[in-house]
């Protein structure tokens, strides 16, 4: 006798052979989306992998998209709000036949990381999604190609595409599913904000050292405007607006070496006599007075010889400006078109305390105190400014010779040649009578600190060469209080 | 009625299945009843496990099962496992809160805490966004759980968790945006978990369940505020003479609700495993977890004018053991002059009786001649034969102690006793049975109920001690009233079962 017999008296159904289960459906998710971004959904594992861009709050995420099987239910509906930092599970019911599905979320890469505008870097804000880049005006920016790099990984569209920038453009990051919108707008100017300066009269005579750091400042700080030593001293360019300066001080065929040299050159780039009276009265009171109204300067390889006569270095005897603590051992081993390869890469060491001091933020090899600045094979002039450091060779030497720096130069050493000791190669000064940062001047005399190789060897690749730029981008941002 | 031996078997389930664990106990203004939140723990669990049951009563004696009220999650999401926590009821919103704790080792942090809400008590939804992770705080993010909520004398929704040897308190004016009030450290640094913050009388209490392996039991703590208690806690002040204990090792993970009249607290006896009883009764050590979960166990809580605490009988459950039965003495040894109800017993004479049922409440009087004369219980006793191997398990009521501040205390003390074929003695002390130390009784007189339920058993006397305990084969088994070494009065024998 079956079952079917026995019970049959019982249950209607049994007698046509059917089931109360029902069956006929299905249980699928077809279409997910949390805040737009939408799933991988694997129909094996019962998976779905939404795709978000990184920094998407997970906590508190809308379902903005969820399409089921005909006739399928789930227990999160769209419009629901998931905390998605955990897995989460979605019941899928239909008919009599349920499945649970888990929600898992993969994290993709969808940062535009460089936009090039006529050469011109912008400003990227990734939590704001804004990009914002200036440009001198007369610009024609109606029909101008952008060049964007993006996460690796992710595409973008209009990628050197010519587009008209007069009003704000959108900019679309895909990674997989994960989505990210850029808002780009251009900002025309006229007054600059930073300035490149240099002993050349102008833009076309820098030496290829300078020319690259200008290229670089040009680009990279936003209203970047070029302006020789002479303009300045003639009043052609007025530093009243000015935030920023930047001075890489570079020359073939022997250094600049120390105090003298320095007035001689500075002299000769102004048009005027080599005494302190005039060149005070031609270019130095015009930099001091604007380093005493809060302007900042980021001064590298013979630049580095100026501060002392623009006032950072106050006598404590008798109050005047000490313009002999200058740098004491500059040296030039290589002219640019002959230069010296690395035999790996070229390091100096970070001073005291300093490893977490803004200059070495997000280098490549950085967290130690080692800073690599060149590569194997990278070519080099060895051009040094220093306070020599040698036992025996000038007053900063010995044991207590960084003290005796401090209280001479009155600033803050940030780079040795050496771990721990070495002769002083970066250092910085405080704005006048403030503190370290805005306003203040950060001076770059390592031999390291090159921008330019005029010849390379066959095993030169970059890698840590790439810290020069991030280095002075470090600077700029310290010094402008951002 | 209110000792299970397992919850499910108490409500007629297939009894091989589930065992009881975290009661979280509250009184239902709506209803009128206390109801019970407890995680139900299988013998196989899945991956996703301890789901909350939920169960209510009136009179803490009679249950009726609401059913799952919390599923666990699936398995990939933060509450896979479910963890203790508690249930408040905002009248102003008309809102049932459960706050509780999501475990699961494979999410970002193992322990979060968590919540669902509900209108009626009984169908829950669970909130997909919130939730509060101690990583975020500083605190621990693998032990962060059972979430104990309740309305300070500010007027302000206070919670406490169970963080790494800290609890984290955060405060709430509405039940639902918490902020970190402060963390404060757990007693002698030791893992506590499932802390109860209420308040009864003029005193805030904690009650909290240690986890340390030779002091696991549960503790509590006594202040005349919400501060002092804290204090108490992070000092480990205690507030009775053995380091703030109550009940034994059988009693564990025990939290309280009130009526605004009476408190009580429910916690779980564990469950013991072994071949046959004699293995279940002695696989107790007191340097070994015991199983997770068991059977539900309540008592009333009695407050003394210092605040001290203590557990009592509850009426409910008393009154339920009502058909009355005539003990009998089939055995009395020399020394034992007994007759019936009363009787004396001296030396280490013993009186044993007819057989008990499945749910006895045994009562007496014993009242003994000298201060340090000890007396027992025995269970599972059955008649010497010669030539037979005969065993039976004592609780001892030990009120000799010569350490430093012990010597007028009374502790209960459980082993197994018997004779061996050739009738020589042997004995095993079973450690990690002991009651708590509390007072010996200033006049000798111990006023001394026993219940028992299958195999839970639980002992009170003179409102100083409760003792919860497993001894598994006291039913259709004789069982005696023993002297041990000194002299002995028994009066108002009385045995009760249902």
């Amino acid at each position: 006798m079956s079952l079917c017999a026995v019970l049959g008296a019982f249950v209607a159904a049994c007698t046509d052979n059917q089931s109360n289960l029902v069956l006929s459906g299905d249980c699928l998710v077809q279409e997910f989306e949390v805040a737009g971004s939408g799933a991988e959904i694997d129909r094996t594992a019962y998976t779905i992998t939404v795709q978000v861009p990184e920094d998407t709050p997970l906590d508190d995420v809308e379902v903005t998209k969820l399409v089921l099987s005909d006739g399928a239910v789930a227990d999160v509906v769209q419009g629901a709000h998931l905390n998605l930092t955990v897995p989460r599970a979605i019941q899928v019911t239909n008919g009599s036949l349920k499945q649970v599905w888990t929600v898992r979320v993969k994290v993709m890469q969808t940062q535009i990381l460089s936009f090039t505008l006529g050469g011109f870097n912008g400003v990227i804000d990734q939590a704001a999604q804004t990009i914002t880049v200036y440009l001198k005006e007369g610009t024609d920016i109606t029909s101008i190609k952008p060049y964007i790099t993006v996460s690796e990984g992710a595409t973008v569209d209009g990628n050197e595409v010519s587009a008209d920038f007069t009003s704000v453009r959108h900019y679309i990051v895909k990674n997989g599913n994960a989505l990210r919108d850029y808002t780009v707008s251009v900002v025309l100017w006229s007054t600059p904000k930073a300035l490149y300066i240099s002993g050349s009269a102008r833009e076309s005579e820098l030496n290829m050292e300078e020319r690259t750091a200008y290229e670089w400042m040009k680009a990279n700080v936003p209203m970047t405007a070029f302006a020789s030593l002479r303009d300045i001293a003639d009043g052609t360019t007025s530093l009243d607006v000015i935030d920023l300066i930047y001075w890489h001080c570079a020359k073939d065929n022997g250094a600049l070496d120390g105090h003298d040299p320095f007035m001689a050159y500075v002299a000769n780039a102004v048009g005027c006599a080599n005494n302190m009276d005039a060149l005070n009265a031609a270019v130095f009171n015009k930099l001091g007075a604007y380093y005493s109204e809060g302007g900042s300067m980021l001064l590298t390889r013979y630049a580095t010889i100026l501060p002392p006569f623009i006032g950072t270095s106050i006598d404590a005897g008798g109050g005047w400006m000490d313009t002999w603590a200058t740098p004491n051992n500059c040296w030039q081993a290589r002219n640019e078109d002959d230069p010296e390869l690395c035999g790996g890469p070229w390091t100096f060491s970070i001073y005291g305390d300093n490893i977490g001091h803004p200059l070495f933020a997000d280098l490549v090899g950085g967290g130690t105190a080692t800073v690599y600045c060149t590569d194997k094979d990278y070519g080099v002039t060895n051009s040094v400014v220093c306070y020599n450091h040698a036992e025996g060779w000038s007053e900063y030497s010995g044991a207590n010779g960084y003290n005796h720096w401090n209280e001479r130069v009155q600033g803050r050493i940030l780079g040795v040649n050496d771990p721990g000791n070495g002769n002083i190669v970066a250092w910085e000064f405080p704005a006048k009578g403030g503190a370290y940062g805005q306003g203040g001047i950060i001076c770059l005399g390592t031999g390291c600190f090159d921008w330019y190789s005029a010849r390379t060897g066959a095993e030169y690749k970059e890698n840590y060469h790439r810290n020069i730029a991030r280095m002075a981008g470090n600077a700029c941002r310290y010094l402008m209080g951002n | 009625m209110g000792i299970y031996d397992g919850c499910i078997r108490a409500y007629r389930y297939n009894p091989a299945i589930g065992t009881c664990g975290d009661p979280m106990p509250y009184y239902d203004q709506k209803s009128g009843e206390f109801r019970i939140l407890y995680l139900q723990e299988f013998a196989q669990n899945t991956e996703s496990y301890h789901p909350m049951w939920l169960l209510s009563t009136k009179d803490c004696a009679n249950y009726t099962n609401l059913g799952e009220v919390l599923p666990a999650g699936a398995a990939a999401e933060q509450d896979a496992g479910v963890g203790t926590g508690c249930c408040v009821y905002d009248a102003e919103q008309e809102t049932y809160y459960i706050y509780y704790t999501g475990h699961n080792a494979a999410c970002p942090q193992t322990e979060a805490v968590m919540r669902a809400t509900s209108t009626d008590g009984l169908h829950y939804k669970k909130d997909m966004v919130w939730m509060l992770k101690g990583a975020e705080y500083g605190l621990s993010d693998t032990d962060f759980r059972d979430p104990q909520i309740f309305a300070g004398d500010d007027n302000r929704w206070h919670i406490v968790v169970s963080g790494k040897l800290q609890f984290a308190e955060f405060v709430s004016d509405n039940l639902q945006d918490w902020t970190l009030a402060e963390s404060f450290g757990m007693p002698w640094g030791r893992m506590s978990e499932c802390p109860d913050v209420f308040k009864m009388g003029d005193w805030w209490y904690m009650i909290l369940s240690d986890q340390d392996k030779y002091g696991r039991c549960i503790k509590y703590f006594k202040g005349r505020t919400w501060a002092e208690l804290k204090n108490a806690v992070k000092n480990a002040w205690f507030p009775n003479a053995d380091e703030g204990k109550l009940d034994s090792r059988g009693y564990f993970a025990a939290k309280t609700a009130g009526n605004g009249q009476d408190r009580y607290i429910w916690g779980w006896c564990p469950i013991r495993y072994g071949a046959d009883i004699y293995a279940k009764n002695t696989s107790v050590r007191d340097d070994v977890e015991p199983a997770w979960a068991g059977a539900l166990v309540c008592h009333r809580i009695a407050q003394k004018e210092d605040g001290q605490l203590a557990f009592v009988p509850v009426p409910g459950i008393a009154s339920k053991y009502g058909k009355s039965v005539q003990p009998v003495v089939v055995e009395q040894t020399e020394g034992a002059d007994f007759d019936g109800m009363n009787g004396r017993i001296s030396g280490f004479g013993m009186v044993r009786f007819s057989r008990l049922g499945y749910h006895n409440h045994i009562s007496m009087t014993v009242k003994t001649r000298n201060a340090g004369d000890k007396f027992a219980f025995c269970f599972v006793r059955g008649e010497h034969k010669d030539g037979e191997e005969n065993k039976w398990f004592q609780m001892g009521f030990n009120n000799q102690h010569w350490e430093s501040g012990k010597s007028n205390l009374c502790r209960v003390e459980f082993k197994l006793e018997g004779n061996d074929a050739e009738g020589r003695y042997f004995d095993q002390f079973v450690n990690g049975a002991l009651s708590n130390f509390v007072p010996r009784p200033a006049d000798n007189t111990y006023n001394i109920d026993i219940f028992t339920d299958n195999s839970v058993v639980v002992v009170y006397y003179n409102n100083v001690l409760s003792y919860t305990t497993r001894i598994y084969g006291i039913q259709k088994n004789g069982w005696s009233i023993n002297s041990l070494g000194g002299e002995i009065e028994v009066s108002d024998l009385k045995v009760t079962q249902y």
